[in-house]
């Protein structure tokens, strides 16, 4: 339904458009990885409270090698094209009250199939020597993978709801390897292909860009000491 | 209007060289995000990060235009709310420069700035872009309804602010 107004408002947007600077400063450089301060971005509930195991599957499928992206032309030396910086370690840091959480990987870019090492580090900075926290079964620290622009994936933190306890020691990081975690209905088309996924402790992903993260929270019943969520940017070229 | 107005008119000179797409669209991305985040230099990054997507993707599948690939992924990284975190989060207090907007339609832009991100994308990418509202719900990943409420409440309030209520 187009009217005047719509009219008007077209021809406006067109000019306010072709008024936007589109050369600034900072010309065709290139497009900062994800190694940025991290903040939290995700509110892990307290508690974790998730009866056995959750899985968010927007669609399609976790095999690599599934659906996998055609090769990227590469870019000539001639070309504009804004690249990524090259492959190094990336770490993300977290940090609520005395406590610390800090992800990283050795690389930001690695080859489809090949295994995507990522850890975790829990830190305690605080007045005493030591500090009991709570956590469910799943233990302090778990992880969780998305992939947002395509909606191809995501994969939530999920654990038993069992209370269990433990010690963080002061400046000495609590380290945990990336451990998949989660479910899915068995009537899923694509159950086999996450049968396949979990049966594989090494994380393995499609092409694409992956936000790989990490959530630690201090559950209830004991006091809410931290809500924790660090998140690294992974690369996976087909 | 299927396709989308500038899909149309980008998709022609574009080729399937990854250079001619840049050179072909890398300019109406940038003033189209710049409307939806309402911030040019932001803009440009997500700009930026688009084609850097669309080198990893490239070439795209047979049915994809890169105009409607870009802009998919353009305005996604715009309303990726945990994007913006990450860039603006641990800066209290962030000021943008609208004199370009300004210096044009003030007006418009003051209304425009009153929307969120997701109605501005949508009712840009209906009203500037010709695409229909199915296809913003694609590009959105939100339900049609969704989406058309969204342009409905924009539209109505933008038609407020500028002085068209009737």
């Amino acid at each position: 339904m187009t009217d005047e107004f719509d009219v008007e408002l077209r021809r406006r947007l067109g000019g306010l458009a072709a008024a936007a600077p589109v050369d600034g400063s900072g010309g065709l450089a290139r497009v900062a990885s994800g190694v940025s301060p991290g903040r939290a971005a995700r509110r892990l509930a307290p508690g974790l409270l998730v009866p056995a195991v959750l899985v968010v599957v927007i669609g399609g499928a976790l095999l690599v090698g599934a659906g996998q992206q055609p090769k990227a032309t590469p870019a000539t030396s001639q070309s504009l094209l804004p690249t990524r910086p090259a492959n190094g370690p990336v770490t993300t840091t977290h940090v609520d009250g005395f406590f610390e959480l800090t992800i990283r990987s050795e690389h930001d870019r690695y080859a489809a199939g090949d295994p995507i090492v990522v850890e975790a580090s829990l830190m305690y900075h605080g007045p005493d020597a030591t500090v009991e926290i709570c956590h469910d079964r799943g233990g302090p620290i778990m992880f969780g993978i998305r992939e947002k622009i395509f909606g191809a994936i995501e994969l939530a933190p999920a654990s038993q709801l069992m209370f269990d306890h433990g010690t963080l020691t002061r400046d000495v990081p609590l380290t945990k390897a990336f451990a998949k975690s989660g479910g899915y209905p068995s009537d899923d088309p694509a159950a086999p292909s996450f049968r396949a996924f979990f049966a594989d402790p090494t994380l393995r992903l499609p092409p694409g860009t992956w936000h790989v993260y990490a959530v630690a929270a201090s559950c209830s019943p004991g006091p809410l000491l931290f809500e924790l969520n660090a998140e690294i940017e992974i690369v996976v070229d087909a | 209007m299927r396709g989308g107005r500038l899909a149309s008119e980008n998709a022609g000179g574009a080729g399937h060289d990854l250079d001619s797409a840049f050179r072909a669209h890398r300019d109406w991305l940038v003033r189209r995000l710049a409307l939806i985040v309402g911030d040019a230099e932001e803009a440009r990054d997500l700009a930026q990060e688009a084609f850097v997507r669309l080198t990893e993707h490239w070439p795209l599948p047979d049915q994809s235009e890169p105009a409607r690939w870009l802009s998919t992924v353009g305005v996604r990284l715009a309303i990726d709310e945990r994007r913006r975190r990450r860039r603006w989060g641990f800066l209290d207090l962030r000021e943008t420069d609208a004199t370009w907007a300004l210096a044009v339609d003030p007006d418009l832009w003051r209304a425009l700035s009153r929307l969120d991100r997701r109605t501005r994308a949508a009712i840009v990418l209906t009203t500037l872009d010709g695409y229909s509202q199915d296809e913003v719900a694609t590009m959105l990943e939100a339900p049609r309804g969704t989406v058309a409420s969204w342009i409905s409440r924009g539209r109505e309030r933008l038609r407020t602010e500028l002085g068209r209520d009737r």
